[in-house]
This record gives structure tokens, sequence and C-alpha cells, in this order.
């Protein structure tokens, strides 16, 4: 009777919502039509017929298949079925979908309440470990640590190794922990005696040992090899909306006529003060005349249409800070690329399983 | 008198030296090119007769300003044609080297040293002139277009026509407009020169009037570290 009036809410609320922990369909790259036609079902009220749906699906899937393609799969089908009342069913399926990602987590907010339990008494009952190491990540070969998120089914101890490929040596100390439900491990990338890791093909190993005793394992391919870390841009010079007028145009200067002028005249009087009246000529006067008069005409020209500039020192002062401070963010961006340059850094990628 | 002015200018130059090296540490330098249209007039006053000749003359100048200090190497020749008492055309010829010190935007300092030759058929004058001199600077226009008077002390003569000359002097005024690289100026030249030699006494004038159309050339210069 309780699970009779449970069903419509199970059903609004919580299938055809997108699953915590799980990438939502859109983000898979590819449809998957099956599971699309499975939700949409779902979200008709239609249960019987999307777990048909989903079960063909799970069916039909190829071993490659992603495993969180096939976890969201279990899980809708755990949902529909607990809507339905076959409990059994549903724990089963709950449970193979946190075998296919420890990391499934349910939103309270999200699910009918009852089905949250169900799904942790699922998760609990079993022995599960997920591991997720960054996709793509460039260390410091000194410094850096390299983050790696482990999640579990049930409180354990939880021990990650770092081990060559192909069965070479070097492989490192593990490192061993206790994970109630997920955490964060920063593995360094240099070994304790300073020994930095060399290039090469890893598996990140991760062993767990459940409360009961039961035992999981988790791998993920992992590919070391060294790199240069990645120069900073330089920053564009600031526009030129950003920079003040550095002038305005002033009033008339009498002082520009005046030295026109003053010019003018004292060019015209050269020959009259310099030369020597056995050797005067009309030639000469009106040589210096020709100068005299073009320098006061600039000079008149000047005072009529010409308007000093006057300087605004405290604009020429902002514009200069501006031009300080963006020469400053690049003096410390060559430097820093100069220090990336210097350093050798770790490339560590996850790679597909060979 | 010339041996004691040639060592006043070295002794002057060696001074100021160190002064010039430091004003144009770090600056940029700018070379420039030009083109001088001039007419020129020689008078000679000697044995109570002014003898005038004038004409065109072209010439070229060459310049290179690092900071307040420049130095410009300047030619001009041309053909002076009789005005006055005198059946003689002479070829004229003249060579200017120039160093300039800026201490202020409105004053310069200038040593220059010249050559001067006139040739015709039946003779040939050269003259060697060492000056120190001084010039105003005003604008008219903001920096766009300036004003100049100067004068100068021509202290060593040397004339290929008697003794030499006792002193020289000179003066000189003009306007120059700045346009982006380009420069025009006009400038008008006025030298005197007076010989000692009682009875024959000789005075000589000479002056020009140019007009100077020049181009700066931005010369890249590596930043300091």
């Amino acid at each position: 009777m309780r699970i009779v009036l449970l069903l419509p809410i199970a059903i609004v609320i919580g299938l055809g919502s997108s699953v915590a922990g799980v990438r939502p369909l859109a983000a898979q790259g590819t449809p998957e039509p099956p599971l699309a036609r499975a939700v949409a079902m779902l979200d008709a009220t239609e249960p019987e017929r999307a777990i048909e749906l989903l079960r063909q699906l799970l069916l039909g899937l190829p071993p490659a298949a992603p495993s969180a393609l096939r976890s969201e799969a279990h899980l809708r089908l755990a949902a529909a079925s607990w809507s339905l009342g076959f409990l059994d069913s549903a724990a089963a399926h709950f449970q193979a979908a946190v075998r296919e990602d420890a990391f499934l987590r349910l939103d309270p907010d999200v699910y009918n309440p009852e089905l949250v339990l169900a799904f942790r008494a699922s998760r609990r009952a079993i022995v599960a470990v997920g591991v997720r190491p960054p996709p793509d990540t460039l260390l410091d070969t000194r410094t850096g640590r390299w983050p790696v998120a482990v999640a579990v089914s049930q409180p354990g101890q939880v021990r990650l190794r770092l081990v060559p490929s192909g069965g070479a040596g070097g492989e490192r100390p593990p490192t061993v922990l206790v994970v109630d439900s997920s955490a964060t491990v920063s593995f360094p990338v240099a070994a304790a005696d300073g020994v930095e890791l060399a290039s090469g093909q890893y598996r990140l190993v991760v062993e767990y040992a459940g409360s009961a005793g039961a035992a999981a394992r988790s791998e993920a391919s992992l590919e070391v090899a060294q790199s240069t870390a990645d120069t900073l841009v330089y920053e564009a010079p600031p526009p030129d909306s950003l920079f003040r007028l550095e002038f305005r145009w002033g009033p008339r200067s009498r002082g520009t006529l005046l030295r026109g002028v003053g010019v003018g005249v004292g060019a015209a009087a050269i020959p009259l003060l310099l030369g020597q009246n056995q050797l005067r000529t009309s030639g000469t006067t009106s040589r210096a005349l020709l100068v005299g008069a073009t320098v006061s005409v600039a000079g008149l020209a000047a005072y009529f249409f010409g308007r000093p500039r006057q300087r605004l020192p405290e604009n020429i002062e902002y514009n200069r800070a501006l031009r300080s401070a963006w020469e400053e963010r690049n003096r410390s961006i060559a430097a820093t690329n100069a220090a990336r340059r210097g350093a050798l850094m770790l490339r560590v990628r996850v790679v597909r399983e060979p | 008198m010339k041996r004691a002015a040639l060592y006043a200018v070295a002794l002057g130059t060696g001074l100021f030296a160190p002064v010039l090296v430091r004003a144009q540490e770090g600056r940029h330098i700018e070379v420039s090119v030009g083109g001088i249209v001039a007419s020129a007039r020689s008078r000679v006053f000697l044995a109570d007769t002014a003898e005038a000749i004038g004409g065109r003359w072209l010439g070229g100048v060459l310049g290179v300003k690092a900071g307040r200090v420049s130095a410009s190497l300047t030619g001009l020749r041309g053909t002076l044609s009789p005005i006055a008492n005198t059946p003689f055309e002479r070829d004229a010829g003249q060579l200017d080297a120039a160093v300039r010190f800026e201490p202020r935007n409105w004053l310069d300092l200038e040593a220059k040293y010249s050559v001067r030759a006139f040739r015709s058929a039946s003779m040939y004058q050269r003259w060697t002139v060492l000056g120190a001199g001084v010039r105003f600077w005003g604008a008219v226009v903001d920096s766009t277009v300036r004003v100049y008077l100067g004068a100068s002390y021509l202290p060593s003569v040397s004339a290929g026509v008697q003794a030499s000359a006792q002193h020289g002097l000179g003066a000189e005024a003009g306007v120059s407009a700045n346009l982006a690289h380009w420069t025009v100026a006009l400038s008008y030249h006025f030298e005197r020169y007076d010989f000692a030699g009682g009875a024959s006494a000789r005075l000589e004038e000479f002056d020009w009037i140019g007009l100077h159309v020049g181009y700066r050339i931005p010369w890249p210069v590596k930043a300091a570290p």
C-alpha cells in the first residue's frame, strides 16, 4: 500500500531527472537512443515499457561501452523496478550501478527519500571502489602533487600504487589510507628520496578491503612524459580609450608674436649691425629683409591662427602610470615565463587500457 | 693669435667632451639628410673698390643627432657671377663640419670648421675658418615652427689672399618647420672678415640665404637591458 502511494512521487520526482554523479546524456558525445527512449517512457509514467527497454539495452551493450552509460542504465532500471515494487531487483541494479561507478550518489533533494535510503543500503551491501585521476595534468617534477579521487562503497582501507607497465622496476611505495566514502589523495611526483618519476607508461592500482574483509580493485593506465610548462601570453597595451588627453588648446600667446617679430627684426638688422658701410648694397639688405619678413609672418600667423598647446600634467601622469603598470605586468610575465622555461615539468595523462 | 684660438677650441672640446657624451647616453639616435638651395653673395673691399659676385648654390646636409648632441656635414657648390667691379666668374664651394650641444631647448652652442674655395681662370682662393657660436631658439607654434637668431665668433680665419684675417664675425637667423619626419627651413647667414694690412687692408663679406628641406630617419637603438 505504501509503495503504491510512493509510485507517482518516485516517477515524477526521480526518474525524469539526471542522476547525480552520472554525466547527462547530452554530454556523452553521441546520444543513446534506447536510454533516451527509456527516460522518456519513465517521464510518461510507463515504467513497464521502460524496464523492458533498459534490460534490452544492458544486454546489448558491448563490453567496451562506457561505464558511465552502463551505470546510468542500471540506475534507471533500479529506480523503475523500485517504483513497481520489485525491491530485490532494484537492489541488484543499484549495486550494479555502484560497481560500474563507485562515485555514484543520489541527491536527496531530487530523489524520493525512501529511494535514496534503498540506494544507500544497496551500496553498503557490496564492496566497490572507483578511482578518478585527472585526465591531463602538468606538474613540477620536484614539488608537484598529483590529485587522485577515490570512492568506496563502504568504509575501508584503500591502497594506491603506481606500477610501471610491462613489469619494469621502479614501483613506488604504496599510499595507504582509510576512506569512509570518498577522498582525494595527493601523490608527490618526486619520491621521498628525491628521485623523480621517470617517463613511461604506468598503472594506477587501487586495492580496497571492505569492513567485512571483501576486496575490490580498480585501475587506470597513465602515461608520464617530461614536458615544459606553458608560457604566459603578454598583455596587450591598454586601449586608447583608457588614456586621457595630455594637452588642451590654450589662448593666444603674445610671447609667440613677440618671438616671431623679434627674430624677424633681428634677421633684417643683421647686415646693418654687422656689415661694413663700404660694402653695403641694397641687395644684401633686401635678402635679410626677406628672411626677416618671413620669420615675422610666421610669428604673426602663429599668433592669429595657431593656439599654443597647454600640457595637462595630471593627465600626463595618469597616462604614464597606466603605461608603467602595463609594462610592469609584462615584466612580471616575462620573469614568470623565464622561470617556467627553466623548470622541468611532468605531464601525466590518463590513457586507454592497452 | 691663430694658434691660441686653435688651442682654445681644442681645450674647450676636451673639457666639454664628457658632458656631451653624458648628454646623449640612452637617447635615441636620429639621422637626417637634406638638400639646400641657396643664393650666395661675396663682397670684397680692396683699394677703394668694392667687388661683388653672386649666384645660386646647391648642396646637401647630413646630420646625426643623439640626445642633446648633434653633428652635421654640409656641402654647397655653385658658380658666382660678377655683379660689380669684376669681370671674373668664379666656381665656389664650401664644406662645413659642425658639432652642436643643446643644453636647453631654446639654446644651442656650436663649434664649426669650414673650408671655402673660389676658383676662376686666373686665381684660386681657399678659406679655412674655425668658429664657435650660440643660437637662440623660440617656438612660435609649439615645437612645430621655431625661429632662431644666432651669432658666432670666428677666431681663426685662414685665407689664401694675403696675411690672415684678424678675426671674423657671423650672424644668422631663420625659421624652421618640423612636419612629422620632414623639416623645412629658411635661413640667412652673414659673415664679415677684417684683414689687417695698412694700405692693403681688405674687407670681405659673405652671405647666403638658403632653403633647406630635410628628412629625419629614426635610427633603431637597442633598449638598455
